[in-house]
C-alpha cells in the first residue's frame, strides 16, 4: 500500500495521508446517502413551480403575472400542438414585455455570436444533462458553480 | 425571452419532447430574436466547458520560479474559476487587538459609518411622498439575501407588493466579485462607482451583470404608492425604527423621514466591515480603506492611484489572502508592494491546518505578496500622504527598531483593512428583538423567523439549524438560500419550511489556488487530510521574487519570519509509518523526511472532525465536488475517512 500517515499541528490533532494515486482511484466502500431530489419547473403533482431558479426573473419581473398567465396556459394545453390556444395570452405577454427592451432585449451577454452559433447544440445536450444534474443545472448562473444562485 | 424558453425546456423532460412547438411559440410571440439562454445552457455541465480566455491581460505567473518544479499546471478550470469569496466563515479571523471598552467601539461604528455615508448620490426616490405608505412585504436592507428574499416572496405571490430598502444608492449587486473579478480587468474597479451598469466576466468566461437586474426590473416606488403589485427598492434609505407590534417601519434619508406600515418585514440588514482603532489617523486622511461595498472598490481603486508607496493588507483572513494576492497583480509591474499584515503566525491560521496555512503562505509570496506574521497595529499618524504605523509583536512586545532613526515603523501609502466583519443589529436589537450575545445577528428560529411577522436573513442572521447547531454564517451561499427561504416563508402558502441548507464558501488566492468548503471550518478542530502523492511536493526554500532594495529595508525593519518555520516548528509530527512505500514508485517527488510544513499541497480534502462526526469539509484546488462534500457532511459519521476521501477522485486533476 503507497499511503502515509503523519499526525501533526498542534498537539498533532492533524491527520495528514498521502497516497498513491493508484490507492485513491480504488473504489470507495464508503456509501452516502442519496442526494435529495433537486426540484424542477414541474412539481411532483404536476404544477408549475414558479420558485424554479430556471424562471429566472421571469416569473417575478414586472412582466411576471402576463408570463405566468401565458406559461400555464402553454403547461395545461391540450390542444394540438400545445399552447396554440395561447396566443392572445402571449401577445399580452409580449406587448407587456416590449416596454421593458433592457430587461427582455438582448441577454447582457456580448458574446452573442459565438453563443448563437452553440446555442442550438448546447441546448439537446443540456436537456439530456439537465435530467441527470438538475440542482447543478438550477443554479447555473451563481457566482460559482455549486452556489445557489439569486438572480435566478 | 427565450432565456426563460430554454430554460424551461432543461428544467422539465416533459417539455423537451415538444421543445419545437415551444420554440416556434415563442418564436411568433416573442420579439427578441434566437438567443439562447447562454448562462443557463453554460452551466449544465461547468466541468466539461471549454476555458474561455477571460481577459486580455496575462495572468499571472510566479516571476522567479522557486527552486523546486512549480506546482502541477493550472487545471483549466482554474483560469476560468474567478469567483470570490468575500466573506469568511463567521467566527472567523480577527486580526487587531480587542477594542478595549465599549466607547471606543461606538467611536468606530460612527466613523465606519460616516466613512460609508460620503456621498453617494441622491436618493431614489427623493422625497418621502414617493414612498409607499404600506406595503405587504418589507425587507431592510438591499444585498443578495433581500434580493433573494424579493424573487421567493413574488414567487408564491404575484401580486404582492415588497419594498426593498437599501442604504446604499445601488442595485441590489453580489458581492463576491469586489475583491477579485473586479481587479483583473483594466478600470473595472474604478467603474465600480457606477455598480448599476457594471458588468464583468464571471467563472466560465460569460460577461455578466453585477446587478442583480437592472431598475426596468423593479416597480418605481410612486407606483408602490399607487397600490400597483411588484417590488420597488428606496435606494439610499435607511430603516431607522421598527414598531414590531404596530407593524410600522420609520425611514430617513437626507433629513427626511417617513412612515410606513407593511404585514411582514425581513431584517436582512447584512454586516459592515470591522475597523481597527489604531488606524485612526491613517482613516482620517482616507489612507485606511476597507471594501465591503461596490462604491468602496471605486474608493481604493481611486485610492491606490493616487498612492505612492506600499500598500499594506491588514487581516490574515480570506478576505485578506484574495484581496492581498489580486493588489499584487495589479502592482506587479510597478514598484510598489503588497504587505499583508497579520496576528497569526500564517494567513488563514484559523481555519486551515498548519501544513495547508504554510502552503498558503508561500503561495502568497510567490504571488508577490511580503508577509508579515505575529503583528498588529497598536498606532497610526500620517504625514505627507504616507501612513507610518506603529507595529508590535502579538503578545505586546515591541518589535526592536533595527536603529534608533529607523524605529519600529512600517511606512505605507494606503492600508486596506481586511480584518473581518459585524453583522448590523442596530435596527433589530433598538426593535427588541434578540440579538445573540455570543454569535452576534439576530436571533431566528429554523424558518428563519424572529417574531411573529418578522423574520431575519443573510449576514444579519443568527439562525437554528439541526445538523450543526445555532450560528451566524456570513458567505454568500447562505445569503441566497437563507433569503429564499425566508421569503418563502414570508409569503408562505404553505406551512413554513425550515432552513436546511448547508452553505458553501469558496476563496480563489491568484490563479492557481482555490478552496470550497462546506460547514464549520475551524483549525481549532481535529482534522483529516487525504492528498494524492503526485499533488505533494517538496517546498524547498522560500524564495522570494525581486526584493528590491525598498521592499527588503521596509520589511526587515521589523524583523520578517518566513511562516513556513514558525508553522513547522509547532509540529508535532511522527511517522505512523510500516506503510511507507520501500520502492515507493509514485511517492518518489514527495518528500519522505520533511516536515508536513514544507510541502506544497496541490489537491486534496480536508475533513474536520467534532466528536467523531464530520462537521466541515474543505475541498482543495479540487473543483466540481461539492455535491460529494454536501453528502459526506449530510452523512456525518464513517468508519475510515480515507475510503470517504476516495469518493472525491482525488488522483484526478480537473
Amino acid at each position: 500500500m503507497s499511503l502515509r500517515e503523519e499526525w501533526t499541528g498542534p498537539g498533532g490533532k492533524d491527520l495528514l495521508v498521502v497516497a498513491a494515486p493508484e490507492v485513491l482511484a480504488a473504489p470507495s466502500r464508503a456509501i452516502l446517502p442519496e442526494p435529495p431530489p433537486a426540484p424542477g419547473l414541474v412539481n411532483a403533482d404536476g404544477s408549475i413551480n414558479w420558485g424554479c431558479p430556471c424562471l429566472g426573473g421571469m416569473a417575478t419581473g414586472p412582466c411576471g403575472t402576463q408570463f405566468r398567465d401565458a406559461f400555464s396556459c402553454f403547461h395545461y394545453s391540450e390542444a394540438d400542438p400545445k399552447g396554440s390556444d395561447c396566443y392572445e395570452k402571449f401577445s399580452v405577454m409580449q406587448e407587456c414585455m416590449s416596454q421593458y427592451p433592457d430587461l427582455y432585449g438582448k441577454d447582457e451577454d456580448e458574446d452573442e455570436d459565438v453563443a448563437e452559433a452553440t446555442a442550438s447544440a448546447e441546448l439537446a445536450t443540456s436537456v439530456a444533462s439537465a435530467a441527470s444534474a438538475p440542482s447543478a443545472q438550477a443554479d447555473a448562473e451563481a457566482p460559482r458553480p455549486a452556489a445557489a444562485a439569486a438572480n435566478n | 425571452m427565450l432565456r426563460a424558453v430554454s430554460s424551461i425546456y432543461i428544467e422539465s423532460k416533459a417539455f423537451a419532447v415538444v421543445r419545437r412547438d415551444v420554440i416556434k411559440l415563442f418564436r411568433t410571440t416573442a420579439y427578441s430574436g434566437t438567443t439562447s439562454n447562454q448562462t443557463v445552457l453554460a452551466g449544465a455541465s461547468p466541468s466539461k466547458q471549454d476555458p474561455v480566455p477571460l481577459q486580455s491581460t496575462p495572468l499571472p505567473t510566479p516571476p522567479s520560479p522557486p527552486s523546486q518544479p512549480p506546482p502541477r499546471g493550472p487545471r483549466r478550470g482554474w483560469f476560468t474559476a474567478t469567483a470570490v469569496a468575500l466573506t469568511a466563515s463567521v467566527g472567523g479571523v480577527y486580526f487587531y487587538r480587542k477594542l478595549n471598552n465599549n466607547e471606543e467601539e461606538q467611536q468606530l461604528k460612527l466613523e465606519s459609518k460616516e466613512e460609508s455615508e460620503e456621498i453617494e448620490g441622491t436618493p431614489i426616490p427623493s422625497s418621502a411622498e414617493s414612498l409607499p405608505r404600506h406595503v405587504d412585504y418589507l425587507v431592510v436592507g438591499g444585498g443578495t439575501a433581500a434580493f433573494a428574499a424579493l424573487r421567493a416572496i413574488r414567487s408564491v405571490k404575484p401580486e404582492a407588493r415588497v419594498l426593498l430598502v437599501s442604504e446604499e444608492i445601488a442595485l441590489p449587486y453580489m458581492r463576491p466579485p469586489l475583491n477579485k473579478e473586479l481587479w483583473r480587468e483594466p478600470d473595472l474597479a474604478t467603474r465600480a462607482a457606477d455598480p448599476d451598469t457594471l458588468v464583468f466576466h464571471q467563472w466560465n468566461g460569460k460577461r455578466r451583470r453585477l446587478a442583480y437586474e437592472p431598475n426596468s426590473f423593479y416597480l418605481p416606488t410612486e407606483k408602490l404608492r399607487e397600490g400597483s403589485p411588484g417590488a420597488g427598492v428606496a435606494r439610499g434609505w435607511t430603516v431607522t425604527a421598527l414598531d414590531v407590534d404596530k407593524h410600522e417601519a420609520k425611514l430617513s434619508a437626507r433629513g427626511t423621514t417617513a412612515t410606513l406600515t407593511y404585514d411582514k418585514c425581513l431584517i436582512a440588514t447584512g454586516a459592515r466591515a470591522k475597523r481597527c482603532a489604531a488606524l485612526r489617523a491613517a482613516r482620517g486622511a482616507g489612507l485606511a480603506l476597507a471594501l465591503r461595498s461596490a462604491r468602496d472598490a471605486a474608493r481604493l481603486d481611486a485610492a491606490l492611484q493616487r498612492s505612492r508607496g506600499n500598500v499594506v493588507v491588514l487581516g490574515g483572513g480570506a478576505h485578506a489572502c484574495e484581496l492581498a494576492a489580486s493588489l499584487a497583480e495589479r502592482l506587479r509591474d510597478t514598484d510598489k508592494r503588497v504587505v499583508m499584515m497579520f496576528r497569526e503566525a500564517t494567513p488563514l491560521a484559523d481555519e486551515l491546518p498548519d501544513y495547508l496555512a504554510a502552503h498558503l503562505a508561500r503561495t502568497l509570496q510567490t504571488l508577490g505578496v511580503d508577509l508579515l506574521p505575529n503583528t498588529e497595529v497598536t498606532d497610526s499618524r500620517v504625514s505627507s500622504e504616507q501612513v507610518y504605523l506603529q507595529l508590535s509583536k502579538v503578545g505586546g512586545e515591541e518589535i526592536s527598531p533595527r536603529s534608533e532613526e529607523e524605529g519600529s515603523e512600517l511606512v505605507a501609502s494606503l492600508v486596506v483593512e481586511c480584518v473581518g466583519i459585524e453583522p448590523n443589529t442596530e435596527l433589530a436589537a433598538s426593535s427588541g428583538l434578540e440579538v445573540h450575545p455570543d454569535l452576534g445577528g439576530v436571533v431566528v428560529n429554523a424558518e428563519m423567523q424572529a417574531r411573529a411577522g418578522v423574520f431575519a436573513a443573510g449576514d444579519a442572521a443568527c439562525f437554528h439549524e439541526p445538523l450543526l447547531g445555532r450560528r451566524r454564517v456570513a458567505r454568500h451561499d447562505h445569503a441566497v438560500a437563507s433569503g429564499r427561504v425566508a421569503g418563502a416563508n414570508m409569503a408562505a402558502l404553505e406551512p413554513p419550511r425550515p432552513y436546511t441548507h448547508q452553505p458553501m464558501l469558496w476563496t480563489d488566492v491568484g490563479p492557481r489556488l482555490g478552496y470550497e468548503a462546506i460547514g464549520i471550518i475551524d483549525s481549532r478542530l481535529p482534522t483529516v487530510g487525504v492528498f494524492s502523492a503526485d499533488a505533494v511536493t517538496e517546498a524547498g526554500a522560500i524564495t522570494n521574487r525581486e526584493e528590491d532594495a525598498a521592499t527588503k529595508q521596509i520589511v526587515l525593519e521589523v524583523g520578517k519570519e518566513i511562516p513556513s518555520e514558525s508553522a513547522s516548528s509547532k509540529d508535532a509530527s511522527k511517522e505512523t509509518d510500516g506503510e511507507i512505500p520501500s520502492s515507493g514508485t509514485s511517492l518518489q517527488r514527495s518528500a519522505t523526511s520533511s516536515e508536513p510544513s514544507s510541502r506544497s499541497y496541490e489537491r486534496g480534502v480536508v475533513f474536520y472532525l467534532k466528536d467523531k462526526r464530520v462537521v466541515g469539509v474543505l475541498l482543495w484546488n479540487l473543483f466540481n465536488r461539492m455535491h460529494i462534500a454536501r453528502q459526506v457532511l449530510k452523512q456525518g459519521e464513517f468508519e475510515d475517512m480515507f475510503e470517504v476521501a476516495k469518493l472525491f477522485s482525488l488522483h484526478e486533476e480537473d
